[in-house]
């Protein structure tokens, strides 16, 4: 009936029509919901706290070793933090997690617990030498002082500082969590192409060399041997495993651009990272799972929390 | 329709090789010294040029679709202040990315960028770790393990795994990190932490325990350890020696 042409256009234009109505962009103009953007507040008010209140900073100023990383701060602002204002913003940035959690106060204590929480974990940091987990809540904590995150399921909302918009699945609490999700395609994209770039290293990369070296050496560290005790297969062998891990991680990684064009595969997206976490979990690098997990509430639907919630137009 | 794609595909292009130059250490003395490496440079710059000039083409003749891009969230209404926000952030993320640098807050999520060719690892593998004694029996201290929630035999969730990492590996060597685990450690009722090395055969998948302190001493000292050598207390040191 149609020549290849005709139909290969026929379905180029189709899907450029689908990216046009479901871009990250377009996106932030639909129905959101009121109480997934809450449930994400206390999400990563939690998650702070979890940071906040290890025991880190302690060990971290005992043991004072310099990590060789930078941050854009003055010289005389990282000293008056690392020399005055560390033990202040650890208490600070614990009590007003708490806030943040119980929505509490909520538009006065986001500014302050955004500054406190951004300073502390500058001087954190600046002590390691290593990419952490936390290096990606600050933006999100930034982006909820533009929102209106404690219409719902707060404190603010039960002594009435705080009035809902009378439609709960208005656009307002949809953007943000759009951002947000833009937020974690950065992060996997970016993960992906620093693995690729400069384009002639990238070709080793995916020949599995540092798969093996990670697995390898952190084999008697890892959650695998917790659990199971014997190595699944000779890791010294086996090239082809872990060129396969490392091409399959860069695919996984890359993939979550899609996020920016479409919604439609965001389950999809999540499963392979959950998959990819898992993995890592158990090889031995742990600490990406829980933050992944945070990130993700943007990936579900604002249609399902509007089932969950019962929220009416 | 046509032109989305080829737009696509000269950005991806320019982008691919420009980040490619930009994050060259020591790009200076490749091109002196490799003529296939200045081949490589001219040909990329070559190719950014034209890729560049078709996109600024583009974008005069109003084919390009960023500034739909533009228009559209210029269009968007959310607050302007998240607006302003999105734009700074994104445009630090993109230049740390481009260069494969980071200045919190900005980064370039550089996970595991480093490159490592794959190897034949000698089919055992030695690990230093402290234990301690209890009823006649040695108890290995797996600090990675304390720092999974639910896992941990020691301590509670406010040691969490980038306090484990760091203990574990990064700062692993100072005494300060061994004095820190050891007062850690007293706290729960264990007065002496030893230095012993754990072994994983590959080949035959099994993993042994060896406590002998002299053995981890020499070991320590002589082995090319991950993240370098463990921190050893003096008390050990000269209790091997006493035994020699």
């Amino acid at each position: 009936m149609f020549s290849p042409v005709i139909k290969r256009d026929y379905v180029l234009l189709r899907m450029l029509n689908k990216i046009k109505e479901e871009n990250i962009l377009s996106r932030m103009e639909k129905p959101g919901s009121a109480h997934q953007l809450a449930l994400f507040r206390i999400i990563l008010g939690l998650e702070i706290g979890y940071v906040t209140w290890s025991n880190i900073f302690r060990f971290t100023a005992y043991v004072a070793v310099p990590g060789g990383t930078q941050n854009i701060f003055p010289e005389f602002l990282n000293q008056w933090i690392d020399a005055i204002a560390v033990p202040y913003l650890i208490v600070i940035t614990q009590v007003l997690c708490i806030f943040l959690v119980l929505g509490l106060l909520t538009r006065v204590i986001l500014p302050l617990l955004f500054t406190s929480f951004f300073f502390l974990f500058s001087w954190y940091y600046v002590s390691h030498n290593a990419p952490i987990p936390w290096l990606y809540i600050w933006f999100p904590l930034l982006l909820l002082n533009f929102t209106k995150c404690s219409d719902v399921l707060s404190l603010d909302r039960i002594i009435k500082l705080q009035r809902p918009l009378p439609d709960l699945r208005a656009k307002d609490y949809r953007w943000p969590m759009e951002v947000v999700a833009g937020w974690l395609s950065y992060i996997y994209v970016a993960a992906g192409l620093s693995k690729l770039l400069p384009i002639y290293k990238g070709w080793y990369w995916l020949q599995g060399g540092t798969s093996q070296e990670i697995m390898y050496n952190r084999y008697l560290d890892s959650m695998y041997f917790y659990l199971f005790e014997k190595p699944l297969f000779d890791y010294t062998e086996y090239h082809w495993v872990f060129a396969i891990l490392a091409i399959a991680s860069v695919m996984v990684e890359l993939a979550c651009i899609i996020i920016l064009f479409t919604h439609r595969y965001n389950a999809a997206i999540f499963a392979m990272l959950l998959g990819m976490h898992l993995f890592l979990y158990l090889a031995g690098v742990m600490g990406f799972l829980q933050l992944m997990l945070v990130l993700s509430v943007s990936l579900v639907q604002p249609a399902f929390f509007n089932r969950l919630f019962k929220e009416q137009s | 329709m046509k032109s989305v794609f080829k737009e696509c595909a000269l950005w991806i292009i320019l982008l691919a090789l420009l980040m490619s130059l930009l994050q060259t250490e020591q790009l200076s003395y490749y091109y002196h010294t490799l003529s296939l490496f200045r081949i490589y440079v001219w040909i990329s710059i070559a190719v950014i040029l034209i890729s560049g000039f078709l996109l600024f083409r583009m974008l005069a003749r109003k084919e390009s679709f960023i500034p739909l891009v533009i228009q559209k969230f210029k269009s968007l209404s959310i607050p302007q202040g998240a607006k302003v926000l999105i734009v700074i952030v994104l445009f630090g993320n993109l230049v740390a990315i481009g260069l494969g640098k980071s200045w919190y807050p900005f980064y370039d999520v550089g996970m595991f960028r480093w490159l490592t060719p794959f190897q034949n690892y000698n089919k055992e593998l030695h690990q230093l770790k402290y234990y301690y004694w209890k009823d006649g029996n040695y108890k290995i201290v797996d600090l990675r393990k304390e720092g999974a929630p639910g896992f941990a035999n020691h301590f509670g969730w406010r040691y969490t795994e980038d306090l484990m990492f760091s203990m574990r590996f990064r700062v692993r060597g100072e005494q300060k990190t061994f004095e820190y685990l050891s007062s850690l450690m007293e706290e729960r009722g264990v007065d002496t932490l030893w230095a012993g090395v754990q072994t994983v055969n590959f080949e035959t998948r099994e993993v042994s325990f060896d406590p002998d302190i002299c053995n981890a001493v020499h070991l320590n000292q002589t082995l090319t350890q991950y993240y370098g050598p463990l921190y050893i207390p003096d008390y050990q040191i000269s209790r091997c020696h006493d035994q020699k």
